[in-house]
């Protein structure tokens, strides 16, 4: 259902006499990602609240409306030199699977940018809401800082549509770095980690320090070798190519300095490419969230459980995506053993790892019991008593199999 | 209810060391207030934990009971946060005070609740790193403190307050139960419970270790002063300097009542005293960049009509640029011996209107108002001054406080950016929250502590701290209004004694 907003308090209130389970969503694209919910779960699409609410470019902060596809965002932004310093989601995000705000929120997996500007979640400063029972309300405010009332913001990013439909959001926005650079390196996974390593631990502050396999490499038409794509942004061109230098010096790799459109493909490639992200038979037939702890990274680069995976992950957080083509003959390769096999891993290097999308019959859980299982259920009783909204789908609850 | 605080009193000592139960009246008297001494109340018992266990066994003893209880860090919050205004047990944090864990290949630290915001940078520095958020009483408050009130400062305008710094927690529950919410990543598939209790002013639990995220200290630091004869040129350089890209680490305006008080205090004309604003900004990163971005700064503040501009970048040139903003509230306490300060926020565009509205009030209500605030993120710090033996003053105060409030309400802000509401703001939260906003954070609320036994009556308004007629004015009114120090600044080592003599807790 996509209903007007005029419509849309009556009809969810309609929803909670009757009880009837939904789904809030965004305007859909990546419905089946994370924990399948019930069939008969009615999705509810704010794609009708759409548009920007109020934007003063002097102030730095955007309101939008939750169904606002992110780039119309970016696109409103970019006209007054600004961003929203996020990037996009996995899948076709320019093209028709791109994702809206609400969504982006909802799941609250930020990519290579949080090296520099920090997660979805840090660029939150208001939220208007609808609960399971039709009413509405907000938190936060217009102003980048505030801590008046409870952080209801971060409890609703990654939160998966189980506490309630975000209906407007207000962001913090940048002003877009006035000159930007990109420099990649491909060798052996120890290479890469020692320059990482430094990296990280100097005073130099790149955008991006993304880790690519070799998979991800050779769809990018380079050779099939680990490669590390590191984005620098500055005010001043001398800047920046002091830092490139630098880089060249430290390392004995060969360095490729990108241009802006090189670096653009680059980036949209490791965000899925032109790949349907969810529902079509092209979708990949696996798509994990891994995490790990950043010093953990060269172990879980060189793991015989990525094979037949395309992997992109971020150095500084140790946080990124990894996924195969779509289901079919030639996917045999990865197997529900060889996923449960990198969870096994990616926990025992200090992380964690979600499945957004696997298989039909593959029936692993998205994610595993947090330790505030118990806490966590509690919020959801109470925002949701009768637990109306996205039955089954609650971050730090394992579903069982048996109810997959 | 009538709680037995002699019996409180015998079943804390089965649970604790002698020395971990305060009970005595005298000693009692030290935790009367916080920061914020416009508001006091002794409480009848004071424990001082040192673990985790401890922490859950005295919240367990306190769930059997039906006991309240509040915790508090060093007693620096300007919000009242830490008041026991209803009778309540004090669980004190000052002595958890070790650092755990230390994991520079991750660029984290983990502490115990009790240790102050300063030592965290101090146990890393020497490896090149530091922890960013830095409250002006960071020589003094602490990491549990700064996660109850999710803490700015005055580099938050680049890097973020607490909440953007903290990975993990473990935290103990109302009931007493111990959990772990967040992870050491900065991600973790589970509801962002990290993310809500930050900031939640004691009212979900006690965290009694904090994962914090480290920072690498940048290579260069370079502050730049400029000077202007209108507040609204000193804005206009603000946002010029922030639409051209440069992100400061810090943009601090004082208006020109702050500057005379300043000069006074120096015995010199440290900054021109016809200014009507000056402005400071500091520039951090790589040496290059730093020097690109004074040039950059500079050139806008000229662009935006400053008279004169000064540069520092070695770290004693620098100081010497700070050390006015640093004294200001020294300065201006020296002009009446009280004041009272508010901490609302509003749109960085809408800055030179509202201080303009302030200026107006300020004559209104005869009562000095002194400015000097974060412009980088619209912050104000006003500053009431007034005589506390002047008949009727703190009425006139309180009533020049909320219209301040109303203000930047009224611009699209917000009552607190930093200071937390406490018991000081709370009956100005539903200025800015209608009713189902606040009933939906109370959500939160009763799904952490059903009971209500934490912090209770703070930040949510309430008919009996607000009577509907009465509550815009009233609050406070029996009370002498000083400033003065936390007492627990006498618990801080002797080295930190120097700074704090030039502590601004603001």
């Amino acid at each position: 259902m996509r209903p007007e907003p005029s419509e849309l308090q009556e009809l969810v209130r309609d929803l909670h006499r009757q009880g009837s389970a939904w789904l809030p969503a965004g305007l859909g694209s990546r419905l089946d990602w994370g924990p399948p919910v019930q069939a008969s779960c009615t999705v509810l699409s704010c794609a009708a609240l759409r548009g920007v609410r109020e934007f003063n470019p002097g102030d730095f902060t955007i309101t939008v409306a939750a169904g606002t596809p992110l780039v119309e965002v970016q696109q409103t932004l970019g006209h007054h030199g600004q961003w929203l310093s996020v990037d996009a989601p996995w899948g076709d995000a320019d093209g028709a699977a791109a994702g809206s705000i609400g969504g982006l929120v909802a799941r609250g997996l930020a990519g290579g940018y949080r090296q520099r500007y920090l997660g979805v979640r840090d660029q939150l400063i208001g939220l208007e809401l609808m609960r399971a029972d039709g009413v509405t309300a907000r938190a936060g405010g217009k102003v980048v800082k505030n801590v008046a009332g409870y952080d209801l913001m971060r409890l609703f990013t990654g939160s998966w549509g189980s506490l309630g439909l975000i209906t407007e959001l207000t962001l913090r926005t940048l002003p877009q770095p006035p000159l930007r650079r990109s420099v990649c390196f491909q060798g052996e996974a120890g290479d890469l980690a020692s320059l990482s390593r430094w990296l990280l631990g100097s005073s130099l502050s790149p955008e991006r320090i993304d880790w690519w396999n070799g998979s991800l490499a050779a769809a990018a038409g380079l050779a099939p070798e680990p490669l590390l794509l590191i984005g620098l942004a500055s005010v001043d061109a001398s800047t920046l190519e002091e830092q490139v230098r630098c880089l060249q010096e430290r390392s004995s790799l060969q360095a490729r300095v990108l241009d802006a459109s090189t670096t653009a493909t680059w980036l949209a490639l490791a965000r899925g490419g032109a790949v349907t992200p969810s529902t079509a038979a092209t979708a990949p037939a696996w798509l994990l969230r891994l995490g790990v702890s950043p010093d953990r990274l060269e172990t879980l680069m060189q793991a015989p459980a990525l094979a037949g995976l395309a992997v992109d992950m971020a150095a500084g957080s140790g946080l990124g995506l990894a996924w195969t083509g779509p289901e079919g003959p030639h996917q045999a390769a990865v197997t529900s053993g060889q996923v449960m096999a990198l969870r096994s891993l990616c926990t025992e290097l200090g992380g964690h790892l979600t499945v957004l999308r696997q298989p039909r019959r593959a029936g692993l859980p998205a994610w595993l019991d947090a330790p505030s299982r118990p806490l966590i259920e509690a919020i959801k009783r109470r925002f949701d008593p009768s637990g109306q909204l996205a039955p089954g789908r609650l971050p730090g609850v394992a579903q069982s199999v048996s109810t997959l | 209810m009538t709680i037995d605080w002699a019996a409180m009193e015998r079943h804390c000592r089965a649970l604790l060391p002698a020395r971990a139960v305060v009970a005595a009246a005298q000693e009692l008297l030290a935790y009367d207030c916080d920061g914020l001494t416009l508001h006091r109340a002794q409480p009848p018992l004071v424990v001082l934990p040192e673990t985790t266990e401890q922490v859950a066994a005295i919240l367990r003893l306190c769930h059997r009971r039906g006991v309240p209880f509040l915790a508090r860090g060093s007693g620096t919050g300007l919000s009242g946060g830490a008041l026991a205004e209803t009778e309540a047990l004090v669980i004190a944090t000052s002595r958890m005070r070790s650092i755990l864990d230390v994991d520079l290949a991750n660029r984290r630290i983990t502490v115990q609740p009790g240790v102050i915001n300063g030592w965290v940078t101090r146990a890393v520095a020497g490896d090149g790193f530091y922890y960013a958020p830095d409250p002006s009483s960071q020589v003094v408050c602490s990491i549990g403190g700064n996660v109850a009130e999710n803490s700015g400062g005055v580099h938050c305008l680049k890097y973020g307050v607490t909440s953007n710094h903290v990975l993990e927690m473990e935290v103990v529950l109302p009931d007493g139960t111990v959990t772990t919410l967040g992870s050491g990543l900065a991600e973790t598939p589970e509801l962002d419970l990290r993310g809500v209790f930050i900031g939640s002013e004691g009212t979900l639990g006690i965290a009694t270790a904090i994962t914090l995220r480290l920072l690498r200290a940048p290579q260069s630091v370079a502050v730049l002063l400029a000077d202007f004869t209108a507040m609204e040129a000193a804005g206009e350089a603000v946002r010029l300097v922030t639409a051209a890209g440069v992100l400061p680490a810090g943009m601090e305006i004082m208006d020109n009542f702050t500057i005379n008080a300043v000069d006074d205090l120096f015995g010199r004309d440290e900054y021109p005293r016809d200014a009507a604003a000056v402005l400071l900004i500091e520039l951090d990163g790589q040496e290059r960049e730093v020097t690109a971005a004074v040039e950059i700064a500079g050139e806008l503040c000229r662009q935006a009509g400053a008279r004169t501009i000064r540069r520092a970048s070695s770290e004693a040139d620098r100081a010497l640029l700070w050390k006015g903003r640093k004294s200001a509230f020294a300065a201006v306490g020296r002009i009446t011996p009280t004041y009272y300060v508010q901490d609302g926020v509003v749109p960085r565009s809408a800055l030179p209107g509202v201080l303009a509205a302030i200026e107006e009030l300020s004559r209104r209500y005869e009562l000095p108002v002194a400015n000097v605030f974060h412009a980088g993120d619209g912050n104000l710090h006003p500053l009431i001054l007034y005589r506390a033996d002047e008949p009727g003053v703190i009425e006139r105060v309180q009533e020049l406080g909320a219209e301040i409030l109303r203000l930047c309400i009224d611009a699209g802000g917000s009552i607190t950016g930093e200071h937390g509401v406490g018991s000081d703001k709370r009956c100005y939260l539903d200025w800015m929250f209608a009713p189902d906003d606040l009933a939906t954070m109370r959500l939160v609320r009763e799904a952490f502590d059903p009971a209500g036994l934490a912090n209770p009556g703070k930040i949510f308004p309430t008919p009996r701290s607000c009577g509907e007629s009465a509550r815009r004015q009233v609050a406070h009114r029996h009370i002498k209004v000083e400033h003065h120090l936390p007492k627990e600044a006498a618990e801080v080592e002797q080295r930190d004694v120097e700074s704090l003599a030039s502590l601004d807790v603001f």
